[in-house]
């Protein structure tokens, strides 16, 4: 049996420039929450993003983040249309940052 | 068949209650109460504000107009009023400001580090080949950049042992060395670190403290010093113990000094021309045992010129203006002294560090006959069209109220834990009652929450301490004090996760301090433990005809604190101790611990009738 990888999914409109992404990934980083970066092909929202995100996380956590930039962080216990964080890419870190710590059960920074 | 409508009002420190009733012959039957807060200070004219809306919403409950009642009787509000101080008796004081110890959630690498510091973009120019650096690294400095130079300057032969941090990057810089380093992160005031001068810095692992800083001769190992100096620096490790990280920079004309302050000593006055003196930094053990010595009290003077002569001073000036007496005429005639710890902020830090210092936290009461109820009751009477009359004294009033309480009968012995001060009365057989009123109760509580837990808003000290805490697990779950899981059905609000929250019914209030559950808890209990407890031992000494309190079997409490969800059973197991029955009383078998002196001016007067 292999062990099975652990990471958070970040799913992103693959018209976003990656570079808008780095943000992201530091937050979680700098956290010590491994993640998985993902373009997207298809029309979807950032909440939906968010939540296929969550639904394939291991962690049950997930981001989405639309071509806008809008970001949401979704969990996969939730309704499917209600993230439990929403922002745009201009708090990109803390985005990151939280969803590392929700994981982690620490407070969140808001 | 002569009916009459009463209604008893009694003035708290902190509520005025009031209760209703037909009196058919000599019969009362109650119809309603009410409690709102307190308005202005107890027995003066403000709290006409206060009696009016309680009794207007009580006749509303009752369906009643407020012309509808024959007779309001007030009570006969014990002429004593309280006072709070607290104040610190040792400070520590770090000048030239050289230390930095906080917890930054995630820090960078492992270890312990020691060089001089350097800011990271001088590192070229200033760094000589063989000695030991530690970079400083402000705001405006990006992580891969910051990597990138320490890198660099390592291939070219500058040693780094470690790197001050202003953003919180620490774990994102030192993913991307060659080279592990400890470094520490959110250093808030990095401007003021010191530059070209020896530093240590240490990061533990997660769930570790550091050991080599918080240690003395970890200290004097890592600086080589002498022991002149490192007894110097050892109050930098005591303020350093419990850490995750933390920075030492060395700056030689820097000085550590913790300065017990002069905090004087306090005279007691009494009966006898009795004298005693005691020394504050003796803690407030030793005060209330000589206190205890001195048995009764006429006055307390603090020495004139320290701390404690401040405090009293304050006190004696605060009562002055309550009461319209002049402060050379007010007697201090009880007071509480209850050990406190207050965390103060180190002068020079750059992280926000916080030292715990001891202090004292004092409580005390005045008598004054100039408490005007009957200025009270005159305006009372005008305003409302209603005949107001004083009744009885407070004391029997609580006791005819508490004896509505199923199960009690005389003699009884009643606790009155209010906001402002502890009373005790008793009540014999005969009927002959012998009361006692002590300073300190459910105010010094919130001020001991507000002070340790260095929260700086009474109000929420106040909702700590009468509500239960949780800790937001995850989106569902929470863990309440005693340890179980509460499940919610709803996800938890993103503000709240992961917090330490009080529980309300209202809802949840997110604690922003940093402290555990556990520790807020003990906190909480603790400053209970220390005012009550002390205050209700002391309360019944005084009524106890023989002094000895296993002479008692019955005591029945009363009050605003006889609310709280654990006053109750922390008195009730130490009571216990001494062979007594102690519970909180359920004035008329509905109204648990409230509305007791209330309940006891309507039933006074009935007696009366009786008497007619």
């Amino acid at each position: 049996m292999s062990i099975r990888a652990i990471y958070i999914p970040i799913l992103y409109n693959s018209h976003l420039d990656p570079i808008k992404l780095r943000v992201v990934c530091c937050g979680l980083e700098e956290e010590g929450v491994p993640f998985l970066l993902q373009g997207r092909e298809d029309q979807k929202n950032y909440i939906e993003l968010g939540a296929d995100a969550a639904a394939m996380s291991p962690l049950q956590v997930g981001i989405g983040i639309d071509q806008e930039g809008k970001v949401c962080v979704h969990h996969e216990k939730l309704k499917q249309e209600t993230p439990y964080l929403e922002d745009t890419l201009q708090n990109a870190r803390s985005m990151g940052q939280n969803a590392a710590r929700l994981v982690k059960g620490l407070p969140l920074s808001l | 068949m002569a009916t009459k409508i009463l209604a008893g009002v009694d003035i708290g420190n902190s509520s005025t209650e009031v209760a209703i009733a037909k009196v058919v012959d000599e019969k009362a039957n109650f119809l309603s109460e009410h409690l709102v807060k307190t308005t202005g200070i107890k027995g003066t004219v403000d709290n006409v504000k206060g009696i009016g809306m309680a009794l207007r919403e009580a006749a509303k409950k009752a369906d009643i107009q407020i012309l509808d009642i024959d007779i309001i009787r007030l009570n006969d509000a014990v002429p004593v009023i309280g006072d709070l101080a607290m104040d610190l008796i040792s400070e520590t004081i770090i000048t030239e400001s050289s230390m930095i110890g906080h917890n930054p959630d995630t820090p960078g690498g492992a270890g312990l580090g020691v060089g001089i510091t350097v800011l990271v973009d001088q590192m070229f120019d200033a760094a000589v080949r063989g000695l030991d650096y530690i970079v400083v690294i402000p705001k405006p400095f990006d992580y891969e950049w910051a990597a990138h130079w320490i890198n660099k300057a390592e291939k070219d032969g500058i040693s780094i042992t470690g790197a001050i941090v202003q953003k919180d990057d620490g774990v994102l810089i030192h993913n991307r060395l060659h080279k592990p380093i400890p470094i520490v992160d959110e250093v808030s005031l990095i401007e003021k670190v010191p530059l070209g001068k020896m530093a240590a810095i240490e990061v533990a692992l997660p769930g570790h403290v550091i050991r080599t800083l918080s240690n003395p001769y970890g200290l004097s190992t890592v600086f080589q010093l002498n022991p002149e100096q490192t007894k110097q620096i050892a109050l930098v490790a005591k303020a350093l113990v419990g850490n995750r990280s933390a920075v030492v920079i060395r700056t030689p004309q820097g000085e550590v000094v913790e300065r017990k302050i002069e905090a004087g000593r306090i005279k007691l006055a009494g009966t006898n021309n009795k004298q005693l003196e005691v020394s504050i930094n003796d803690g407030a053990g030793e005060i209330m045992r000589t206190y205890d010595n001195l048995g009764d009290l006429l006055d307390v003077k603090g020495e004139t010129g320290t701390n404690v002569g401040g405090m009293f001073n304050g006190l004696r000036h605060d009562l002055a203006e309550l009461t319209g007496q002049s402060p050379n005429e007010i007697k201090i005639s009880d007071f509480l002294a209850v050990d406190a710890i207050i965390p103060t902020s180190i002068s020079g830090s750059m992280a926000g560090e916080l030292s715990m210092e001891s202090g004292v936290a004092l409580a005390s009461m005045v008598k004054t006959n100039k408490v005007p109820v009957q200025k009270v009751a005159a305006l009372l009477e005008q305003e409302l069209g209603v005949r107001v009359e004083i009744g009885g004294i407070e004391a029997e009033m609580a006791i005819l109220g508490s004896l509505t309480t199923p199960g009690t009968r005389k003699p009884i012995v009643i606790l009155d834990m209010g906001g402002g001060s502890t009373d005790a009365a008793m009540m014999n057989e005969t009927g002959k009652i012998t009361s006692s009123h002590l300073a300190g109760a459910g105010d010094m509580v919130t001020m001991l929450i507000n002070s340790e837990l260095a929260l700086g808003d009474k109000e929420l000290a106040e909702r700590i301490k009468k509500n239960p805490l949780g800790k937001v697990m995850s989106l569902f779950h929470m863990q309440l004090e005693d340890g179980t899981i509460l499940f919610s059905e709803t996800p938890f609000p993103p503000h709240t996760f992961g917090k330490v929250v009080i529980r309300e019914e209202s809802g949840l209030t997110p604690l922003t301090i940093k402290a555990s559950m556990d520790k807020i808890r003990d906190i909480r209990r603790s400053a209970k433990r220390r005012v009550f407890v002390t205050n209700v031992l002391r309360a019944l000494k005084r009524v106890v005809p023989t002094g000895n309190l296993k002479h008692l079997s019955f005591v029945v409490m009363v009050g605003g604190s006889a609310l709280d969800f654990e006053i109750p059973q922390m008195l009730t197991e130490e009571l216990g101790k001494y062979g007594i029955v102690a519970g909180f009383a359920n004035i008329r078998g509905t109204e648990g611990p409230r509305n007791a002196v209330a309940t006891g001016l309507v039933l006074s007067s009935v007696k009366e009738e009786v008497l007619k």
